[in-house]
């Protein structure tokens, strides 16, 4: 989960009125977000689902009308004669670009420092590590429009990159720059990479990895400034510019238009700054969040948004609306949590347990009766079922017995007292092609008895304990299993199935145990 | 009084009694009353504990041979038998082999030889003078206070012996001269009941406070008590169990979640995928449509293609929210009645390094209440009451994102020690988008779960997570039952 670090005091100057530290902590977690640690410095964790609250001008300006000190104002954006054209080229490599204008702007090192950890930020969530959304934004007064978005092959394509003191062409790019580097697998095998250029034909960036110097790059000097989005889905990429420059316009920006025209005939103007509209049905939000009918419009207007009558205006930044109940939680978040009133539902209802549950219960029972104690393995072991993606080689699949796991357990505990009479409950796995999973999955029992009174008499004692009380119908026969004694070990049979018998002593001294044992593991 | 310690005495207390005198080691009491040192001493003990004597340790220090030490005194030093075949100048190699000395025996009596001024060294080795080694082996036979030298090359240790010294008294003097005839039988036995031979029978008195050994019994691992204990609750408040299988399909697990196709949590590093592929139910179009465009709810949907292929990919659940999706279906295809209340108690996999705070599987608790009319009060609700019952009683409520629920939450208590608020878990009402496709209608479904072993380590005070599941003997032995607080 991403995490906004920040001056506390770089917040509060953003804030309409004063707040004692207890009322800041209160509102910030009240808002939505987990509070990490908070002192001078304070690091807050955002969910994914609030994008726009990933700078601290977005923070701020939640926390005004969330505190009822600012209403959530209207963004617009002015005509403009910007275009932005975009290339045939790059539809099969990174094919969509929403692109707009920013001036007037007055910048300090701390507001410069604020867009460009949002930029950072947006790239790693919201812009899934650059593949969904990469930004760039450039001093205006550098470039000349239009801009043409199109690829080329790489080593057409010849700029000094940021971070590098000469000029190289792109296809050294991936493998030379560290941010090449980092994000090389997003352009892998690409015959054409994709590249912004302005009329001049100067490149001012390979998207996703990095702007050009010729470019150049904006200071606190810089008021006006060109931004583009660029990804695979035009819809998401209009998102990110809005939440970008709607920061911008908080920090004294006025927008301005501009048009994308694609080669194909497809056209977008952007931003897109129009809120989206969601119907508002009074009794149903009250009735969802617990809270009461008169009190919605002030709630959803705390929590940023604006009420229109019988409709909510989502701002453009907001990304988290798919369908009106997203209002029900909004409602509540501005009423907050801690005001609603708890109720307990007139549900009545009988509660029960699995019969297996019970079955386990008196299982576990008899064994223990017998002096057996319980032990749990993990699911996870270096032989069987095989995992696609392991973290480390001991454990790579999941078990198909649990005779192996209780069996360790017996190596790790040959310091303690004997005898060890120990068992596990707990579900094997095999390939079967009949499940849904194409794994099937079956709870077994396991009994490992270690010590010098061990013996197949005693492993079958238990096994029959259980069997008898639960009436299973089992037979057994000779069987040979290389992890059991020779003439020792049978197959065992009917209502549950599985193997018991003495266990051979290469497993024993290969485990360190000195003491002879005794096992059955059968699946139910 | 007198009379009830007379009636305590055991056999070896009994025949040790007579022979003690103050001022004796236990030794020397297990000679004068042919007992084993050892029955010597428990008898003592067992006096000691009864004011009949006490006893005072005595250590005394004393130098005994080696091994090394010993074999000098066998063979002879090193020093000694180099100079007993050096009859003639010779080379260093040949003493070495005509001796029979190993390397740093052959140092050692270099060393020890030109400090006597007994050698002289060359490409010859010649004696120039005899030596005489009664002094050193007089030292190693009665090592009283032996010379640093053989201490420090290994010949004699320190070694610290203790015995205890008995002083009897007055009530062991009083005792000495009570009438011990009469018998007391150590035990009742079959034949004594068979025969009626207890009616004569008068039976030793125990010491009732002494402490006796631990006994080891059979017992459930303490994870399962808790985990029975937790079940219990849940049903004490009306819900069903429910369960399901540890593999899923993405299907099941994230998709019919409305987890995004394309959510990092869905990657390679966060969850468990298996080799093989599963399939999905043949109403999976459902879904799809959900996902694409929001379908016949009032959804936007993600906007985005959906893949079958990524739907059928097997994982290991990464949450039990996944049988509570399953349940939903079910009550559809079932027809099981309205209102109704689940829950269940089950493991879940996330890839992630075991180390002291995280587990790649431990359980989950979940419940679900679906209901017409249900609201997030009612939810508030419902959790003020479970974590009560669970023994957390300043709980809060904050926002939070789970792409499955609106309005989501997650549950805090108030930590008294750190003095600050603790994550416990998450809650929510499930979203359209979820509900519809799987019951059928747009019935609120309040939700919520947290993570088991994170609440039960204080109980069992272990601080490292992994701790729970290491079978430890020792740990699992001595667990203390566990008991819930109301």
């Amino acid at each position: 989960m991403p995490t906004l670090t920040f001056q506390k005091n770089a917040l509060t100057a953003l804030i309409e009125n004063s707040l004692s530290d207890e009322e800041l902590r209160e509102a910030i977690t009240m808002l939505g977000t987990d509070i990490d640690s908070f002192g001078e410095e304070i690091s807050v964790e955002i969910f994914p689902n609030r994008p726009d609250l990933l700078s601290v001008p977005g923070l701020a300006r939640a926390l005004n009308t969330f505190l009822g000190w600012k209403p959530m104002k209207t963004y617009t954006a002015h005509k403009g004669s910007g275009e932005v054209h975009v290339k045939n080229a790059v539809a099969k490599v990174r094919p969509h670009t929403r692109c707009c204008i920013v001036r007037g702007l007055s910048l300090s090192e701390d507001l410069l420092e604020h867009i460009i950890d949002l930029q950072e930020k947006l790239h790693i969530t919201f812009g899934r590590n650059r593949k969904k959304v990469a930004i760039g934004i450039y001093p205006l007064q550098d470039i000349t429009l239009p801009i043409t978005y199109t690829a080329k092959k790489p080593k057409d394509i010849v700029f000094t990159p940021l971070e590098m003191n000469k000029k190289l062409s792109a296809d050294k790019l991936l493998a030379e720059h560290p941010t090449g580097k980092t994000y090389a697998h997003l352009l892998e095998g690409a015959e054409v990479y994709p590249v912004f250029l302005d009329a001049e034909s100067t490149v001012l960036s390979v998207p996703p990895i990095i702007n050009s110097k010729e470019a150049g790059e904006v200071t606190v000097e810089t008021t006006d400034v060109f931004v583009e989005c660029s990804g695979s889905d035009g819809r998401v990429l209009m998102q990110a510019l809005n939440i970008i420059v709607c920061a911008l316009a908080d920090l004294g920006g006025e927008i301005e238009e501009m048009t994308v025209l694609y080669e194909s005939g497809e056209m977008a103007l952007c931003p897109d700054l129009r809120p989206q509209q969601l119907p508002l049905d009074r009794a149903y939000v009250a009735q969802r969040a617990g809270i009461p009918e008169d009190a919605i419009d002030t709630s959803l207007e705390k929590a940023g948004l604006v009420v229109d009558t019988d409709v909510v205006h989502i701002p453009p930044f907001r990304t988290d609306f798919w369908h009106p109940v997203d209002l029900v939680e909004e409602a509540a978040i501005g009423y907050g949590y801690t005001n609603i009133t708890p109720t307990v539902p007139d549900t009545h209802t009988i509660g029960g347990l699995l019969p297996e549950t019970t079955q386990e219960t008196n299982i576990r029972a008899i064994l223990s009766g017998l002096g057996m104690q319980e032990v749990m393995n993990w699911h996870l072991t270096s032989r069987g079922v095989p995992l696609a993606n392991p973290l480390t080689e001991h454990y790579t699949a999941l078990r198909s017995n649990l005779l192996d796991g209780v069996l360790d357990v017996l190596k790790k505990n040959t310091s303690k007292h004997y005898p060890q009479h120990l068992y596990e409950l707990g579900v094997v796995f095999s390939e079967d092609d009949a499940a849904e999973t194409a794994v099937a999955e079956k709870r077994a029992l396991c009994a490992v008895l270690c010590g010098e009174s061990a013996s197949y008499t005693s492993a079958r004692q238990a096994l029959q304990a259980v069997a008898s009380t639960h009436g299973w119908d089992i037979t057994f026969a000779p069987a040979t299993d290389e992890r059991f004694i020779e003439g020792r070990c049978a197959r065992v049979t009917g209502d549950v199935e599985g193997v018991i018998g003495e266990i051979h002593p290469q497993q024993l001294v290969s485990r360190g145990v000195v003491f002879p044992t005794s096992a059955f593991d059968v699946r139910l | 009084m007198t009379d009830a310690l007379v009636k305590s005495l055991s056999p070896t207390e009994k025949k040790a009694l007579p022979h003690i005198t103050t001022g004796q080691t236990v030794e020397e009491l297990a000679t004068a009353a042919s007992v084993q040192p050892v029955e010597a001493m428990r008898a003592c003990q067992f006096l000691s504990n009864k004011d009949v004597l006490t006893l005072e340790k005595q250590e005394t220090e004393q130098y005994v041979l080696t091994t090394t030490g010993k074999d000098v005194v066998k063979r002879g030093l090193p020093e000694e038998r180099f100079l007993r075949v050096l009859d003639a100048p010779k080379p260093l190699k040949e003493i070495q082999e005509q001796a029979g000395l190993e390397r740093d025996e052959i140092n050692a009596a270099i060393g020890a030889l030109k400090k006597a001024g007994a050698i002289k060294m060359g490409r010859e080795v010649e004696k120039l003078k005899d030596v005489s080694f009664t002094e050193k082996h007089d030292a190693l036979k009665n090592p009283a206070t032996p010379p640093k030298e053989l201490v420090s090359r290994g010949l004699l240790e320190k070694s610290v012996t203790s015995t205890h010294i008995i002083t009897l008294t007055d009530t062991g003097k009083r005792l000495q001269h009570a009438d011990l005839s009469k018998e007391y039988a150590e035990r009742l036995t079959h034949e004594d009941l068979k025969t009626g031979a207890w009616k004569n029978k008068e039976f030793r008195h125990y010491d009732v406070t002494t402490p006796v050994p631990s006994v080891y019994f059979g017992r459930k691992h303490f994870v399962q008590d808790a985990i029975s204990s937790i079940k219990q609750l849940w049903v004490e408040m009306g819900f069903q169990e429910m369960s399901g299988t540890m593999t899923q399909t993405a299907f099941w697990d994230l998709d019919a979640l409305f987890v995004p196709q394309d959510h990092p949590a869905r990657e390679m590093q966060d969850t468990f995928y298996l080799k093989t592929l599963g399939s999905v139910p043949d109403w999976w179009e459902d879904i799809k449509a959900i996902h694409e465009h929001g379908a016949d709810t009032d959804s936007t949907g993600w906007q985005a293609p959906y893949s079958k292929k990524e739907a059928e990919k097997v994982l290991l659940r990464t949450h039990t929210t996944a049988l509570s999706a399953q349940m939903l279906r079910r009550i559809k295809e079932e027809n099981l009645p309205l209102p109704a209340k689940y829950f269940s108690v089950a493991k879940v996999f996330r890839n992630e390094t075991l180390d002291w705070k995280h587990l790649f599987e431990f359980h989950q608790v979940e419940g679900i209440v679906v209901g017409e009319g249900l609201s997030l009060a009612d939810l508030i609700g419902l959790q003020k009451e479970f974590y009560k019952r669970m023994g957390f009683t300043d709980v809060r409520f904050r926002p939070a994102y789970f792409p499955y629920v609106e309005p989501g939450a997650e549950v805090e208590v108030y930590h008294p020690q750190r003095r600050q608020w603790v994550e416990l878990g998450g809650m929510g009402v499930l979203r359209p988008e979820v509900v519809i496709p799987l019951l059928g209608k747009d019935v609120p479904v309040l939700a919520w779960g947290l993570g088991m072993e994170r609440i039960i380590t204080e109980y069992y005070n272990i601080t490292d997570l992994r701790h729970i599941y290491d079978n430890d003997l020792e740990r699992l032995r001595n667990a203390p039952a566990y008991q819930e607080e109301h």
